[in-house]
């Protein structure tokens, strides 16, 4: 029974490994980001997590039981979904949220019409349909008020909220 | 900072017979007869292999990088670990590219573009939008500097000043003969990074019938986005592109580099611009 937590607590380690490193690549080669805004959840609060979650699994490990388990399996996710990133790109000319490899939503700029902001989502409208961009709670989730200043430099405010921008026409090319 | 002529002899901007000397030595060399080609690497090899082979068997005379790209996840994987090269199916290309009125790769990208037609008399074509498919060479996903006479910048600008139109973006067409510069949010960006910064662009000047490249390369003194426009400003230019700057920005000339690409690039780049008599 053991043998069998450690391989399971293993193999939950290994992805949690990559699927951190294939979301933070981008912090290891800027080069390729010299035309990209990129807002993530803060690196400090991603190790946090893992060594959370190495901690837990190796209680875990040494004894199993349900309450362990089950705090193995909270930080895991929380290590999970500390991933997930939007990038705002003027190289490939897109919004994305991506969350590698649950999740991918990539949003053209050609096809944006007007952005909202909201408390803790940002609404995209395009021609086809609304998109929406969770954020989170911040410093949990992503940094809203960068992302907004980001995008209201790549527009014209239309509507203004307690004298904040809640609105822009997106201005693409 | 250098402008590479037909004979790569780098001139001092500030030089008041920088376009007389431009001139000699386009005339000796031909630089302003250019056509394009478009090396594009469909192996997993890198991109100074491609393009100094392309080279080799069109004739080039200058070979230069291109437009900005993207990569999947296991693309920039392989970028980081080992520098072997990348599989070109792994680079997400921006910007159509058109070769012998066939496109052969690149997605649509909204922004601007440059087109070559070739018969009679060598033409170039700059615009916004998808890449024409009826040119013998384009390209697509350029940053614009210039484009057929008018300037780009961070915001619109209008003369007579329009209170009443938008700071960014495509000006209500009441305003459009008024406009004077053009907002467009890459050159907002590339104005944001330091001047080091290596940049490349490809302008072209009507009249004389001369295409030029200007080179700055990275991590070198330089100048901003701005400052590269003025140049082709100064130059006369009708139009002007910038291609993918940083790191990425390569000059080959007679098949040998000058200018060398960063090695992830080098791994992971899959078109260029080659320029042949």
């Amino acid at each position: 029974m053991r043998l069998l937590r450690l391989f399971f607590v293993g193999f939950i380690f290994i992805g949690l490994i990559a699927g951190l490193l294939f979301n933070n690549l981008w912090r290891f080669m800027p080069e390729f980001n010299t035309l990209d805004s990129i807002f993530p959840i803060p690196a400090y609060l991603q190790m946090l997590f893992l060594i959370l979650a190495i901690g837990a699994g190796w209680l875990f490990y040494k004894k199993a039981s349900v309450f362990r388990g089950a705090l193995f399996m909270v930080f895991s996710v929380s290590v999970i979904l500390s991933g997930y990133k939007v990038v705002i790109s003027n190289g490939v000319n897109s919004v994305t949220s991506e969350l590698y490899p649950f999740y991918h939503k990539e949003i053209k700029f050609g096809a944006i019409k007007r952005i909202r902001m909201d408390e803790h989502t940002i609404t995209i409208l395009t021609a086809s349909g609304n998109a929406t961009l969770h954020t989170g709670f911040y410093p949990l989730g992503l940094d809203t008020t960068a992302i907004w200043d980001t995008l209201q430099e790549q527009g014209n405010c239309l509507d203004k909220i307690d004298n904040q921008c809640a609105e822009i026409q997106f201005a693409s090319p | 900072m250098a402008i590479t002529l037909g004979n790569a002899s780098p001139v001092v901007l500030s030089d008041p017979a920088l376009w007389s000397k431009f001139q000699s030595a386009s005339s000796k060399g031909k630089v302003g007869l250019f056509k394009i080609i478009l090396p594009v690497r469909s192996a997993e090899e890198l991109f100074s292999n491609t393009a100094r082979q392309e080279s080799i068997s069109n004739k080039f005379k200058v070979v230069i990088n291109g437009p900005t790209y993207g990569l999947t996840a296991a693309g920039k994987a392989d970028a980081l670990f080992g520098s072997d090269p990348v599989k070109a199916e792994e680079t997400l290309q921006e910007g159509r590219i058109v070769r012998n009125k066939r496109v052969i790769g690149g997605s649509r990208s909204d922004m601007y573009y440059i087109a070559n037609y070739t018969g009679k008399a060598v033409k170039y074509r700059f615009g916004r939008g998808a890449a024409p498919t009826d040119a013998d060479a384009a390209l697509g996903n350029m940053g614009p500097l210039i484009i057929n006479g008018l300037p780009f910048g961070k915001v619109n600008k209008y003369d007579p000043p329009q209170p009443d139109a938008i700071r960014k973006g495509q000006p209500a067409p009441k305003y459009a003969n008024s406009l004077v510069q053009r907002s467009n949010n890459r050159f907002t960006v590339m104005a944001g990074e330091p001047n080091p910064v290596g940049k490349i662009a490809l302008g072209f000047r009507q009249d004389k019938g001369l295409l030029l490249v200007l080179v700055q390369p990275h991590a070198t003194p330089g100048i901003n986005i701005a400052g590269f426009k003025g140049v082709m400003q100064h130059l006369g230019l009708n139009s002007a592109v910038y291609l993918d700057g940083s790191d990425s920005v390569m000059l080959m000339m007679d098949s040998n580099m000058l200018i060398s690409q960063g090695s992830n690039k080098n791994e992971t780049n899959v078109t260029g611009i080659g320029f042949v008599y």
